[in-house]
């Protein structure tokens, strides 16, 4: 929940910190955060709790301490400082960034549709919901 | 660890079709950027033959 003194609290990078963090045990915060390059240990602690925002120039070290795509965490990232509107609009300038487990996914899809390009329908929902068990 | 920039592009551009298929994957996982795994994948293709 998001409180004056935890702005960012409620941000897709937030809540992926703290379940990527304990999914990474045994390897500590305080593992993490040293080997991210935070100066200040407490400072991976702020930004998991939603306290502070990720700074841009912390993803790849972030990125390799927490053994994630480093797409994935500059997304998320770059989500929490911009917006997620503004994410979309430096996409449509640079092109969609994917991670390379996504961009498997969208080689699968490619494949199984014959290269259709399927549109998302609500079936194609609920087969991804089926595939997670969701 | 691979650098983000030695991972090979995709070979043709990724559509807006395409690009609502992962926001929803994203949305699903929770953002955990789930593999392709060979169950994964039979599931998928079971689901766009029907």
């Amino acid at each position: 929940m998001t409180t004056s003194n935890k702005p960012y609290a409620d941000t897709r990078l937030a809540k992926f910190l703290q379940k990527r963090i304990l999914e990474m045990r045994p390897k500590t915060q305080n593992d993490i955060a040293s080997e991210a390059g935070f100066i200040h240990t407490n400072m991976l602690t702020m930004i998991k709790q939603g306290a502070s925002k990720l700074p841009l120039d912390r993803v790849p070290a972030l990125a390799e301490a927490l053994e994630c795509d480093p797409r994935l965490l500059a997304k998320l990232a770059l989500e929490q400082t911009a917006g997620a509107t503004s994410v979309r609009a430096i996409e449509e300038i640079f092109g969609t960034v994917v991670t390379r487990n996504e961009l498997a996914w969208i080689e699968e899809l490619r494949d199984a549709s014959d290269h259709a390009d399927p549109s998302l329908t609500s079936r194609g929902r609920a087969a991804v919901r089926g595939i997670f068990g969701k | 660890m691979e650098r983000a920039a030695d991972v090979p592009p995709c070979r043709r551009p990724i559509t807006e079709n395409e690009r609502a298929w992962i926001e929803f994957l994203r949305l699903i996982s929770n953002d955990a950027d789930p593999p392709v795994t060979l169950r994964r994948v039979q599931l998928l293709r079971r689901a766009m033959r029907l």
